[in-house]
């Protein structure tokens, strides 16, 4: 018999889980009384369990659960914990259907017909270890430990869940060790050739500005929940700048907003910061004790003209002046700055000039000022290095996969890493990722996952575009099914993840499953024998001085700790650059081949003329109802579109474009359909599509995504992912 | 005459960001069916000064004080309570659907599943244990709550019955818009 994915799904377990489920489920139609029904108060009841938002969203929301009977009932934000409060996203409040999603894979299977058929058989998971095991065996005799490639990345936050169930594995067995860089990197390198450091100051302090400004960042994708304070701010008087190329409704909210043509961030600072020397709303005393280089950065400035600002970023010269005096006049500013548009080939020259209008403000060293970018304190912590094994790995200087290049190391015939030959990938295990439809270009990338060659081991909750490439799928657990913590990387806390329900069917969470395989292919070390609680204090023992006073019975009674970073950050002047001042002219920056001080550079300068020439710059966003590509199968949430198109009114009407419209999207890469929306929300020569969509679920055809399209390129430091980067043609489909 | 104890939405538009949390919200309360929306958000693309700005208006019964709803139900299906909601009584309706064509506010729909009528009743079975419905509660941004309409009204000059997408109606609606700010 033939068993396809839809008759696993109505095996036992499943069965069992969805019907108790229903049974909690009395709808409408058995209301009583005029309207009321007190039925749908019963999934309020039952047991608490607090479990932290695991989604790579700057938010980390507690969550508070209810469980009746062993099920999941209902989720609401921990009002304990402020940051949070009672509201999480609308994503953290499906989290119900999202666990129990009709379409979650509950047994191992084996692929039976060709790579992407959707063939399977399913098995048991004493054969799918096996199988592993002696495969990943064989290889690692015959090719050698780096054959074998993890890819994972962000499907799942959890200090166990996301780095040490799957990085003990890694290491012991000496896998290729795999960069993940798609995030934060080029802005990293960008923030310290100015300042030495990403990290920046408690975002609660925006209570204490005067100005928000928010640059390339969507506060509602990644971060509703800080909205509220910035609201409250708002209401105590604290302006709201923005800028960016995609109108985000803070944008729309804002008393000003500047809408840039995308990556001219470089000209648009040059030009404020123009503004405010003329003006004399510089910081002279900051300036000439916090910082080296600033007759440098004057010299600079009298490089470029007004004229030629205006020309290149599309921003009207009177509002950029308008948005400088705003600047200039309010003493303490608190920028935040998103990670989106540094994912361009000029991310880290970006981010170095819109951090230097902090510099010259002498915004840096007071509560309620700074920059915040990146803030690891709690994540980054960690004891990943116990945690993680890497004590255990004995090859250190195994080869390196930067994941954006994923297609390229998984080239057929000429695999290839950091622009140089690499040893070809034979055995690939995805974990907390969806590689097909998150790495850019992916039509290259099922290039490589259709090589026969390749054996390719799943480990996911559904039946994503990347599981139907594999060998051999493993039923995920999500990552309410397991014990975990988190730390943050915006606001400074460490939180819980306690166990909400059991595994759903044969699910396995992901220390489990990455233990067992160990355990099968041999692994005797004491790594391979530790529960997740055990990883939990191992986690927890570390010498970071932010978690002092910090332990697991500590975290696990009060289930959220805020750290205890000092506060103003930055306060003593002192900064972790060559000079120990901030750079207006760096030597960073020069080393890497760029102008020392602002580079006037545009991706397009980087661009082969065959994708140079094309009439639109593609940006691919987050937005605010899923995550990457997580959420697609989600109910209820799935209802919301994620395949549309922004098209600003003039390029429609150019190409006699309606609202709704079908339109193709193409360049070398491949090509893509969309729903048009007409909006000014983008500028005139840009479109926007979300990203990561996936693309067996696009209902304008399956044969494109947004990441068909996308750079496997990477930006100009840091080794980041540049999808930004990236042109193509518009079409009437 | 004016019902002092009209309870109606209160909703801050200027801070709407339109992630559809609210909707979201309503419906696994409700436990509606999937393509079953209580609670909408609609997005405005308008001219403030000399830019275009989005504006997001989330709307549901409006719990009106001349609801069309009940003016045109055959079978008295709908009643007005004491607090000013708007409740139908589905084991009444005979979804005849003359209530989905009335409603100027597009709040009432047909469940395909028993092809009655349905709409928000503001989550009553909340309100009456002193709760707030679930939409308000799952405003992540706090732009979405309930109130006393008519004290609101008469206390706050920031608070009116104009809005974008929204204003006076001959079914007497009671939702309010808070602008704090321009």
């Amino acid at each position: 018999m033939k068993i396809n994915r839809r008759t696993f799904l109505q095996g036992a377990s499943a069965t069992a889980v969805l019907s108790s489920l229903s049974g909690l489920t009395p709808g409408m139609a058995n209301a009583k009384v005029a309207g009321v029904n007190s039925g749908l108060l019963a999934k309020r009841n039952g047991r608490v369990v607090y479990h932290s938002c695991l989604r790579n969203c700057a938010a980390r929301c507690l969550l508070k659960f209810r469980v009746q009977d062993g099920i999941m009932t209902y989720v609401t934000g921990a009002e304990e914990q402020a940051k949070t409060g009672k509201a999480p996203c609308l994503k953290g409040q499906s989290y119900v259907q999202y666990t129990y999603a009709a379409d979650r894979i509950l047994h191992p299977m084996e692929r039976v017909g060709k790579k992407g058929e959707g063939k399977w058989r399913r098995i048991s998971w004493e054969q799918a270890y096996e199988k592993i095991a002696k495969r990943f065996n064989q290889i690692v005799n015959e090719h050698g430990s780096e054959a074998i490639l993890p890819y994972s990345y962000s499907g799942n936050y959890g200090a166990i869940g996301m780095s040490a169930s799957g990085e003990r594995f890694w290491n012991r067995i000496g896998s290729s060790i795999l960069e993940r860089k798609v995030c934060t990197y080029a802005a990293y390198d960008g923030l310290k050739s100015l300042y030495g450091t990403f990290l920046g100051p408690d975002p609660e302090d925006v209570l204490l500005s005067d100005v928000y400004l928010t640059w390339g960042h969507d506060e509602v994708v990644s971060n509703t929940i800080a909205i509220k304070l910035i609201n409250q701010a708002r209401d105590r008087g604290t302006k709201l700048l923005a800028v960016n190329p995609q109108r985000t409704p803070l944008c729309s909210q804002a008393d000003i907003y500047l809408q840039p043509r995308p990556s001219t961030d470089v000209q648009l600072c040059a030009g404020i910061i123009k503004y405010l020397v003329e003006k004399d709303l510089v910081n002279h005393e900051f300036i000439s004790e916090q910082t080296v280089g600033y007759d440098e950065l004057l010299k600079r400035l009298d490089e470029i003209s007004y004229d030629e600002i205006e020309t290149i970023t599309g921003v009207p010269r009177d509002k950029m002046f308008e948005f400088a005096q705003v600047l200039g006049e309010n003493e303490k500013t608190m920028l935040r700055m998103g990670y989106g548009f540094q994912r361009n080939f000029n991310g880290a020259r970006m981010s170095r000039a819109v951090a230097m209008l902090q510099a010259v403000t002498g915004n840096f060293g007071k509560r309620g000022n700074g920059l915040i970018y990146d803030n690891v304190h709690a994540g980054g912590g960690l004891n990943q290095y116990q945690a993680s094994g890497k004590y255990m790995r004995k090859n250190p200087d195994a080869q390196r996969i930067n994941m954006t290049e994923l297609a390229k190391a998984l080239h057929p015939s000429h695999p290839t890493s950091h622009d140089k030959p690499s040893k070809p990938i034979h055995g690939m295990i995805i974990y907390n990722g969806n590689p097909v439809v998150v790495a850019p270009d992916t039509n290259a990338v099922l290039d490589g996952m259709k090589r026969e060659d390749l054996f390719v081991v799943g480990h996911d909750m559904v039946m994503t575009d990347s599981l139907q490439y594999c060998d051999i799928i493993v039923p995920a657990a999500s990552q309410f099914e397991t014990e975990d913590i988190v730390g943050d990387y915006h606001g400074y806390y460490v939180q819980v993840c306690q166990k909400v329900i059991e595994p759903l069917g044969e699910s396995k969470c992901n220390w489990t499953f990455f233990r067992e395989l160990g355990q099968a292919m041999g692994f005797k070390d004491e790594a391979f024998q530790a529960s997740n609680d055990d990883i939990i204090k191992e986690l927890l023992d570390t010498d970071s001085p932010y978690y002092k006073g910090v332990n697991y019975e500590r975290l696990m009674k009060e289930k959220y700790i805020k750290l205890d970073v000092p506060q103003p950050v930055l306060a003593d002047g002192k900064y972790d650059t060559p000079s120990g001042k901030i750079e207006f002219s760096s030597k960073l920056m020069a080393d890497a081949g760029f102008h020392p001080v602002l580079d006037w550079g545009l991706p397009e300068d980087e661009m082969e003329p065959r994708e140079r020439d094309l009439p639109f710059r593609l940006l691919s966003s987050g937005v605010p109802q899923r995550v990457n590509s997580s959420f697609y199968n989600v109910k209820y949430i799935r209802a919301i579109p994620a395949y549309y198109v922004k098209i600003h009114p003039k390029d429609a009407q150019q190409y006699e474009i309606k609202h709704n419209d079908r339109v193709t999207l193409s360049n070398h890469r491949g090509e893509a359909k969309f729903v048009a929306m007409v909006t000014t929300g983008v500028p005139q020569g840009s479109l926007m599509t979300p990203k990561c969509n996936w693309l067996r679920l696009n209902p304008n055809g399956t044969d494109g995504c947004t990441n068909s399209l996308t750079t496997d390129k990477l930006t100009d430091m840091g080794g980041c992912s540049a999808y930004h980067s990236t042109r193509v043609a518009l079409a009437k489909a | 005459m004016k019902n002092k104890h009209q309870l109606g939405f209160v909703f801050r538009q200027e801070n709407c960001v339109g992630c559809q949390a609210c909707t979201i919200a309503c419906q696994i309360h409700n436990e509606l069916p999937e393509d079953v929306r209580f609670r909408k958000v609609d997005r405005f693309e308008v001219k403030r000064d000399d830019d275009m700005v989005d504006v997001w208006l989330s709307h549901s019964c409006m719990h009106c004080g001349n609801p069309a709803c009940l003016m045109v139900c055959p079978s008295q299906a709908y009643t007005i309570r004491n607090d000013g909601l708007v409740v139908l009584d589905r084991e009444k309706c005979t979804g005849c659907g003359l209530c989905i064509n009335a409603c100027p506010y597009d709040a009432v729909v047909m469940l395909k599943t028993d092809g009655k009528a349905a709409k928000c009743n503001m989550c009553i079975e909340l309100i009456d244990q002193g709760l707030k419905p679930a939409c308000v509660d799952g405003c992540p941004v706090k732009c979405l709550d309930t109130d006393r309409i008519e004290q609101l009204l008469t206390q706050s000059h920031t608070v009116s019955k104009e809005g974008i997408g929204y204003g006076h109606c001959i079914t007497k609606p009671n939702m309010v818009i808070v602008k704090e700010r321009l």
